[in-house]
This record gives structure tokens, sequence and C-alpha cells, in this order.
């Protein structure tokens, strides 16, 4: 299997992606991790699941990184293409369904609603303050009632009656659930109640205003719960698809771009072994030299400083020497 | 011996130190919005009040423990939070038990002798008129600056260096004495920025429209105006302190009225229902008139204006036919948000204006 493969990383809050596909977009291999808080760990771990099933015989042609923690990814990688989320998803949503309207797409910390028309994006929104409709939360009261998330659905979508829950905010949400489990009401029934509330949220925050037309795709880790799935047809009364790849769908994306971007050009991926090789570090300090009190962060690669971000005037990220010694010592 | 302070926003602060300074005033000029002014803040104030009056609050605590023991804000009326500002705060820092003296000057709407009357007692010394004056040219003369630097961001040689300058600008501002002064440092800053090197790169331009505060104030929205100048993108807003000087203090003189205002509101919006909203959404028609790629519009969280302003947006979206981006404020310390979505958003105005150049394209 020696030909030109691409990959595509999407670190996010919640899940770390990881997607190889081939030159006509088909996905060869896709990885699905908890980022628990360990980014470059697990994406480091993630990569050398990669490397150990094919090993040399990969040959990686371009690399795209995607998610919050893109840019950190890149630093790791070496990636050809560093961009948002919301055109990741956007573009490989297109990819699998051309005429595709709508994607509806809730992560673990963020949702998203993108509109699309002939092939391009002419309208989205993010979530602004409140992550009451994300995966976050369903995984919370998950683990509070006791049941394994992966069957959060499979339980839900038994629910003849489901109940009434506000979803306004992920707080009240959860006493409201609790004053309905105390009621004696059974868990199926809160389970898709709590499901319709997101839905209904997702959709006073979102979409208000902006017209979903069909054909609408489900995507994010939250489409792998059928009976949110189920719940946002019930309020729209149109046909939802959850795409096959719908977990990693900003992973293809990004590798979709990465094989446009690197069109006649050579990659700057680092090679597998160099990334599992090295010890990527990172180390934050307050900057106290102004008001602002900014959060620098200061990245490091086998003990040597490579780059550093978070400040406001530039002091640090635009000269990589300046007050390493005073770094240090704080 | 009064020592006045006030609180900041944006650059007001140079253009407030020059005025009461050539009133004879010592002025006290906290430090500039920061994180620990938003802390302070954050505890004093009730807690669903917009973003502005938390950083207020902060300012106020900070100049009051560098001595300032007189404090002049402005007032508003209609509808919008902001009218209830000075007697909100009032009360808090009383129960507090500071002792500091409260000026809230209303605007020229409750009267001529009520704005006299408040205005008398800071004003306390002759050619005020001529005072003013340079006051005003020198506020015009700051907005420049801003604008120049709005243009120069997408398109200097050496990047960082129009902020070098700006940033050098205002801190130096704090240090000088006086209008006269306070325009020479203007005119030396004009020259510098005048000086840098530009390269002629496509730039694609965005109107920002929005609620006062959190436009004009670069450290509230989290420095938006320099992350779209780093993705090379050139801005312009529609409310500066000069022109808020023109539409809010010289305009009712005179019964005038913002021309664009006027013209663009009259269908979606005639009456004032408080804020800025009226000039949000007249702006942003004005805006989508005049060939700018995209719109951003920034308010805080629950600022009832702007959310109305926002629906309107919504509504006429399809007779404006230019892509608005709605960012919602608030005590938010990282800008990875606000990266993420302005990234999609220009890549969104890339696809469409391509898209634009073999055809219309319409939103439904």
């Amino acid at each position: 299997m020696r030909e030109e493969l691409f990959l595509g990383i999407d670190i996010g809050s919640v899940s770390t992606n990881v997607v190889l596909i081939d030159k006509k977009g088909e996905v060869i291999e896709s990885i699905y991790l908890r980022t628990q808080g360990k980014p470059i760990e697990i994406l480091q771990k993630a990569l050398g699941t990669l490397y150990e099933k094919y090993g040399d015989r990969l040959k990686i042609k371009g690399v795209g990184t995607t998610g919050s923690g893109r840019h950190l990814a890149s630093l790791v990688v070496g990636a050809d293409i560093v961009k948002n989320e919301i055109t990741a998803h956007a573009k490989s949503a297109i990819f699998f369904v051309p005429d595709v309207r709508t994607i509806i797409e809730i992560g673990g910390q963020d949702s998203k609603i993108i509109l699309i028309k002939d092939r391009i994006v002419i309208d989205f929104a993010m979530n602004t303050i409140c992550a009451a409709g994300t995966g976050s939360f369903l995984d919370r009261q998950a683990e509070r009632l006791n049941i394994p998330i992966e069957k959060f659905g499979e339980i839900a979508i038994k629910s003849q009656n489901p109940v009434r829950i506000a979803g306004r905010c992920a707080v009240f949400a959860e006493s409201d659930m609790i004053h309905k489990q105390q009621l004696g009401h059974p868990c199926e029934d809160i389970l898709f109640g709590l499901c319709l509330a997101l839905a209904r949220n997702y959709l006073a925050n979102l979409a208000k205003g902006k017209r979903l037309e069909s054909p609408i795709l489900f995507q994010g880790g939250v489409a792998a719960n059928i009976a949110m799935k189920k719940a946002f047809e019930e309020l729209l009364g149109i046909q939802i698809i959850v795409p096959k790849y719908y977990n990693v769908m900003g992973a293809i994306g990004i590798a979709l771009l990465a094989k446009e971007r690197t069109k006649g050009l050579i990659t700057k991926f680092r090679g597998f072994e160099n990334i599992h090789r090295c010890k990527f570090e990172t180390k934050g300090f307050e900057c106290r030299d102004c008001s602002n009190y900014c959060e620098v962060v200061s990245f490091y690669n086998n003990g040597n400083l490579v780059a550093r971000w978070g400040d406001k005037c530039q002091k640090y990220s635009s000269n990589r020497n300046y007050h390493i010694e005073n770094s240090k010592n704080l | 011996m009064r020592k006045i302070t006030f609180p900041h926003m944006g650059n007001l602060f140079i253009i407030g130190k020059a005025l009461f300074e050539e009133l004879g005033f010592e002025v006290v000029i906290p430090p500039y919005n920061n994180k620990s002014a938003l802390e302070i803040g954050k505890r004093l104030s009730p807690e669903f009040i917009c973003l502005p009056f938390k950083l207020n609050m902060g300012n106020f605590i900070q100049a009051i423990e560098m001595g300032a023991n007189t404090i002049v804000i402005f007032g508003g009326c209609g509808p919008c939070r902001f009218g209830y500002y000075g007697a909100l705060e009032k009360e808090i820092l009383k129960d507090l038990g500071y002792d500091v003296e409260m000026i809230v000057i209303e605007p020229l709407f409750y009267g001529f002798r009520n704005f006299l009357e408040r205005v008398s007692k800071i004003f306390a010394r002759k050619n005020i008129a001529s005072v003013l004056k340079r006051v005003y040219r020198l506020a015009k003369k700051v907005d420049g600056i801003e604008k120049k630097v709005h243009f120069l961001r997408p398109r200097e040689m050496v990047k960082g260096s129009v902020d070098k300058i700006y940033e050098k600008f205002r801190n130096e501002a704090i240090k000088v004495f006086g209008i006269d002064q306070m325009e020479r440092l203007v005119d030396t800053t004009n020259v510098l920025l005048d000086n840098l090197y530009i390269v002629n790169e496509k730039v694609r331009k965005i109107g920002i429209v929005g609620e006062i505060y959190t436009i004009i104030d670069s450290f509230s929205s989290l420095n938006i105006e320099k992350i779209l100048g780093e993705m090379g993108c050139e801005v312009e807003r529609n409310l500066y302190i000069s022109q808020w000087i023109d539409t809010h203090l010289i305009y009712p003189i005179f019964k005038r009225e913002d021309p664009i205002v006027k013209r663009y509101s009259k269908d979606v919006m005639p009456v004032l229902i408080g804020g800025h909203a009226r000039e949000t959404i007249s702006y942003a028609k004005y805006y989508a008139t005049q060939k700018y790629d995209g719109i951003l519009h920034i308010f805080p969280l629950t600022c009832m204006p702007e959310i109305i302003a926002k629906s309107v947006l919504n509504g006429i979206r399809n007779q404006i036919n230019i892509p608005v981006l709605h960012v919602v404020i608030d005590e938010v310390d990282s800008d990875v948000g606000i990266k993420t979505r302005l990234e999609a958003f220009l890549d969104l105005i890339e696809a469409r204006s391509e898209k634009f150049e073999r055809g219309v394209i319409s939103w439904d």
C-alpha cells in the first residue's frame, strides 16, 4: 500500500481524531480517541498506533490539523494546512453529500450550524456562551445516571412518554432532571426528554432566524446518539442523515484540504518516527510586565524552545529568546 | 483639590485627560482595562449586568486606589441600561464606603440647564469654548490615528510594526500634559505611521457595527480588530469617540441626525429603541452598499438593543446580501473561540466572492 496518503488530525476538547485518506478521498483508517486533557500525548499515541499497524508502507503526502488544538497539533506533526473546524466540517460534508444544505454539528464543547448552498458555505453560527447543548453535558448526565454513554441513545429511544426538561442552561437542566427522577419517571423518559431539550435549545440558540433546508447532515460525536437524531427529526419534521464517518468528519475535511493544498508541493510532515521519538513539553507562566497579565505558553521539543504564544504584545512570540532565563525561573 | 477620573473606553482617556488637564484639574488614569480590573468589577457588579459596567467598576476602584476623588461619567436615556450606570455605580461605591463625588453628565435631551448645572462643576474656568473646540479637534485627530492603524495593519510590510507604534503612542499619551503636548504626540505618531513601508496586498474590507463600548474598547472585544488586521482585513467601524460627540452632543443642538442613520433606518427601525441598535442596522445596510466583504456585529451578552438589531439584520439579510457574523462578548479570557469564528467567516467570504464573480448568489 505504498500509495499516496493524506493525514487529517482533529483535536477537539473531548476527542482526538486521526484519519488517513487516499488520493480519491477514500477513508483508509480512522482513529477516535478521548483527548483527556492531554492533546499532545494522545496525538502521539494515535500516530504511534497507525505506524505500528502499517509501518513503512505509509507514504504521507500531506497533513492538516483542525479543532481547538489545531495550532498545537501543527507544531507536533508539521502540518501543511491549519484550518478551523467549521471549514473542515463543511468540506467533508460536501464531499460525501454534494447537495447538502444544512449541517448540524455537535461536539464535545461546542455546537455549530452550517448552511450551504451550491457547495459553498453561506452562513454559520457557533454556540456563544453556554455549552448546555453539547456532548460534555450529555456525558456528565449519563455518568450521573450510571449509564455508559454508548448506551444512552439505545435506552432513550425506547421512551414513549418523554418528560419535559428546561434545556436553556446546563445547571437548570440538571436540577430539572433530578426533580423528574425523584418524582419517579422512568429513566428512558428522562433521557429522551433531555435529548429533546438539547435539540430545542440548539434550534432556539443557533438556528434562530435561519431556514434549515434538507438534506440535513448530523455530525460530530453526539450524532452517535440515535435518540438525538430522533429528537431533531421530531422537532424539525425532516429526515436527518447521519453520515458513515460522522465522528471524524472534521478530520476527513482537513485531510481533503491538505490534499488540495499540497498539490505539487512537498509535505512538511515530520515523519512518524520523528514524532514518536521527540519529547514535547509545554510550560506556561503569567507575564507581569504590564497590566494585561498574559498567560504565555512555551512549547519545547526535546528541551529546545520551538514556539511561544499567548502574549498580546508579541514580545515573546516574535522573539523566541526573549527573557528566556526569566521564564525558566517562573 | 479635585482629582478627576473617568472610565476607560478605547482611546477616550487621551481626550478626557487633555480636556481636564487643560481645565486645571489633576487627572488620574487607571491602568488600561485589564484582567484585574475585570476581576474587581465582577465581584462588585450585579451578575447579569453587561460587561462594560463591570469594567467601569474595575476602573473606578483602581483609580480611587491611585488617589482619584471625583468620577465623571456620561449618562444616557432611552431603554438601555447605560442610562442607569451612573446611578448604580454611585450607590455601589457608596455602599463600599468610598468617599468620592460622582458627576453624571446627562445628554442634552434633558435640557440645557440640567447639562450646564452639572458641567459647571467641572468647567469652572473661562475660555471654555476654545478649550472644547481644541479638544474636539484632538478627538478627531486621535480617531484619525485609529483609522490609519486599521488601514495599515493588513498592509504593513514588517508584521507588527504598526502595533508597535500604536502601543507606544498609547503609553506615551498617559505621560504627556494638556492638549498641546497631546497634539504634538499625535502629529509625531502620524508621521511615524505615514513612513511605514506598505505592500499592496489584496485586502478584505470588514465593517464593524454593534454596541459602542465593545467595539471601541479593544480589551473587551479581545482585540478583534487586531486579529482581523493580522488576517489581512481592513476594518472600518461605525462608531468612534469623536463621532459619539457629534451625534450626542453636537447634532442635538442643531436638531440634526446622523445622515446615514436617518437614511437607512427609515424603513426598518424608524424610532430609537435605545443603545445603538439603529446605528447598527443603518451602518450594516450602508456598508453593504459600499462593497464591503462582510459585517461583524459585536455586542456584550444581554445587550437588549443589539439583540433586537441582530434579529432585524437576520430579517433583512436577503435585502442587504452581505455575510454577517454576530459575536457576543462576555468575560471570556481566551481569544481562541473568536479566532475560529473569524477564520471560518473569512473562508466563507472568500468562497462567496469567488462564486460572485461567476454569478449572483442569494441566501435561500
